[in-house]
Formats: structure tokens, sequence, C-alpha cells
């Protein structure tokens, strides 16, 4: 799902980019720094890390593009293009080494101080002027990203990819190279816990 | 967002709330642009043919290997050259020229003369006798005077008259 839909099919766009047609790579790239930058910028919660992970993805995604080693388009191009960007945000907060930790799979139950407050950080970015006639729902949706935030990194992965970048269950797990079925159970997770705080937090007292 | 999903159903409230909580923060607007621009370098270079797009170092050994590849090439030619080319010329001039003075005799004889096949007998035959009268005083039997005398006798004989 790119931010707007495109005049020409997305295999055409992606065989004249990977022959250097400028027109071409610039609508891809204006297609899709929308989703990637939001992706990003909703794990890190930094503005300018989001800027910069966004544009090495991109001078990645233009070498790699029609390399024999690098993307043959197989209609699987978004899943690759985000596993691009969850790699190079991993690999730049590891090279920073700073409080704002990368997404771990392995200790994704885990949970400490400084993991709260990435997660308070990406939890606070917002961009729409909160309306006043839509008070309680941008209530609700406070709530919610309080909530999101007390999930773990791999669940929160998960929904970010899913509400926020807009992939399918199964392109979800092509970018992060895990079994469709793990995917699918702890999205399944997620949202339960999700659902349990929500209800304990929205539900007028009882 | 997700009119499909196995987790939320459509109508589930959570659904839309999370569409709407995690919905892609805007990027500055200029940023495409600049990552377009930043990426006209490497854009650039897709245009390049595929040889252009080669690293120098591996381009430079490319370059070696044909260079030497080249120089075994010529050699081996060369070598060739002077091993068979000159010495085939040489035997082949001289040989032709042996070859085309046998002819030419060969061809003669059958339309030769007897006259000067006489000739040719008479010259020879002076040349076994004055052979023979430098040699008289020498009784020491010469094998080579004997073949003379005896290759001559068969001349006379009826069978190799003509």
């Amino acid at each position: 799902m790119a931010s707007g839909p495109l005049d020409i099919p997305l295999s055409d766009l992606l065989a004249r980019a990977a022959r250097g047609d400028e027109p071409a790579w610039s609508t891809i790239v204006h297609a899709y720094t929308p989703r990637v930058f939001g992706l990003v910028v909703r794990q890190c919660g930094d503005r300018d890390l989001a800027e910069e992970i966004t544009q090495q993805t991109f001078v990645k995604l233009v070498v790699q593009l029609g390399d024999e080693q690098g993307y043959q388009e197989q209609g699987r191009f978004e899943a690759w293009l985000f596993r691009i960007a969850i790699n190079a945000l991993r690999d730049e907060l590891r090279r920073r080494q700073r409080h704002a930790r990368p997404m771990d799979m392995s200790d994704a139950d885990t949970d400490d101080d400084t993991n709260a407050a990435w997660r308070a950080s990406a939890a606070r970015v917002s961009d729409a002027p909160e309306p006043l006639d839509n008070l309680s729902r941008q209530e609700q949706i406070e709530q919610l990203r309080q909530a999101m935030a007390s999930l773990n990194d791999a669940d929160q992965q998960i929904l970010h990819l899913r509400h926020t970048a807009g992939l399918s269950f199964p392109q979800i797990a092509e970018a992060l190279q895990q079994p469709l079925g793990t995917v699918l159970a702890r999205a399944h997770r997620a949202v339960a816990k999700l659902r349990k705080i929500l209800q304990d937090q929205l539900t007028p007292d009882t | 967002m997700n009119e499909h999903d196995p987790i939320l159903a459509p109508d589930d409230p959570l659904q839309s709330l999370l569409d709407e909580a995690l919905q892609p923060v805007a990027p500055p607007p200029d940023l495409a642009g600049r990552i377009v621009a930043a990426t006209r370098p490497q854009l650039a270079a897709r245009r390049r043919p595929v040889l252009m797009r080669i690293g120098p170092v591996r381009r430079a050994a490319m370059a070696l290997a044909a260079m030497i590849a080249l120089a075994i090439g010529l050699t081996i030619t060369l070598r060739q050259q002077d091993s068979t080319t000159h010495p085939t010329n040489n035997t082949t001039v001289v040989g032709t020229l042996d070859v085309e003075t046998e002819l030419a005799q060969l061809a003669m004889l059958p339309v030769a003369l007897d006259s000067t096949i006489d000739r040719e007998m008479d010259l020879l035959r002076l040349r076994i006798d004055l052979a023979a009268a430098v040699d008289a005083d020498d009784l020491t039997p010469d094998p080579l005077r004997e073949s003379i005398l005896e290759w001559e006798s068969s001349l006379y004989t009826p069978d190799t008259l003509f």
C-alpha cells in the first residue's frame, strides 16, 4: 500500500528505476517515504534518526535494485523494503549504543527502565493536533499508545508493521524472516494484551 | 486499513483505534526530494554500461589478464613461425629445384635420339677407358673398376640393347 495510488504498475517502475530512470525512481521514493519514515519514527521515537534511516534505506534500495544478488521483482517489494528499513534501524541503534534499543527478538519478553523509556518516547510521537470535538476519542488513542508501550518489542514491531506500514501478515513474516504462524501468534497475543489493558482503563468503573 | 485481518474483525472498535493511533507520522515535506537528490549518483551509476560498473581494481585485474593472454598467444605464434615456416620454405625451394631437374631429364629420355644416347655412351666409355689407363700399373683388384667393367659389359648384352 503506497501513500497514494501509483499510475504505473510497481513492477514497471522498478524495472525502469533499475535502468536508472529518475522519474520512475522519484515516483517510488515519494510513494514509500511516508510509510518507511512513519514506521521508523514509531519504532525509535526520533525524527532525525528516522530521516537518516529512511534515506539509508533508499540508498541501499537503489544500489541493490535489479542486481543479480539484489532484489528481483517477484511481487515482494514491500516486504523487502521494510526489511531493509528494520535492519538499518537495528544496525544504527547498535552502532550508536543509545538508550533506545534495537528491536531484539531474542529477549522479546524482557523489560527494563531503558526499554520503558524508549517505549514512552515512541508513544509520545503524535502528528495531529487534538480536535476539541473528539477529545474522548483522542483520549482513547492516548490510552492505546500507553498500552502499546507496555508490550514487548517484538509485539510492538508486528503491530507497527501491520497498522503503520500497512503490510499483510505474510509480508510481515517475510520482512521479519519468521514463520507466518509465529507472526500471527504474536499479533494475536499483542491484541489480546491491548484489549485487556484498554478494558481495564476505558471501561467505566464497575 | 486491514479489511481482512485474521486477528481483528473489521467491525472491532480496536481495529479502527489501532489504525488511528498507529497511523504513519508524516515525514518532513522535503524528505522524499532530498532522498531522490541524495541517491542521484547511485541512480546514474545504473545507467552506465555493465562493464563500466566494474570496480577499478577488478577492471585492472581483467586488463592485466588480457595482456598476459595476448603475450602468451603472440609468443606461441612467433615460435611456430621460427621453427616451421622458414625451414619449410628453404627446403621447399631446394627440393623444388632438384625435382624439377630430375623431371626435365626424365621427360627427355623417351624422345631422345639414338645418336644422343650413343654419344652419351661413348663419353661414358671414354671416361672408363681413361680411368682404366690411369690405373693400368696397379695390379691390385679394384672393386670400382670391376664394377664399371661389369656394368659396361651389361650394356652390350642383347637384352639391354635398344
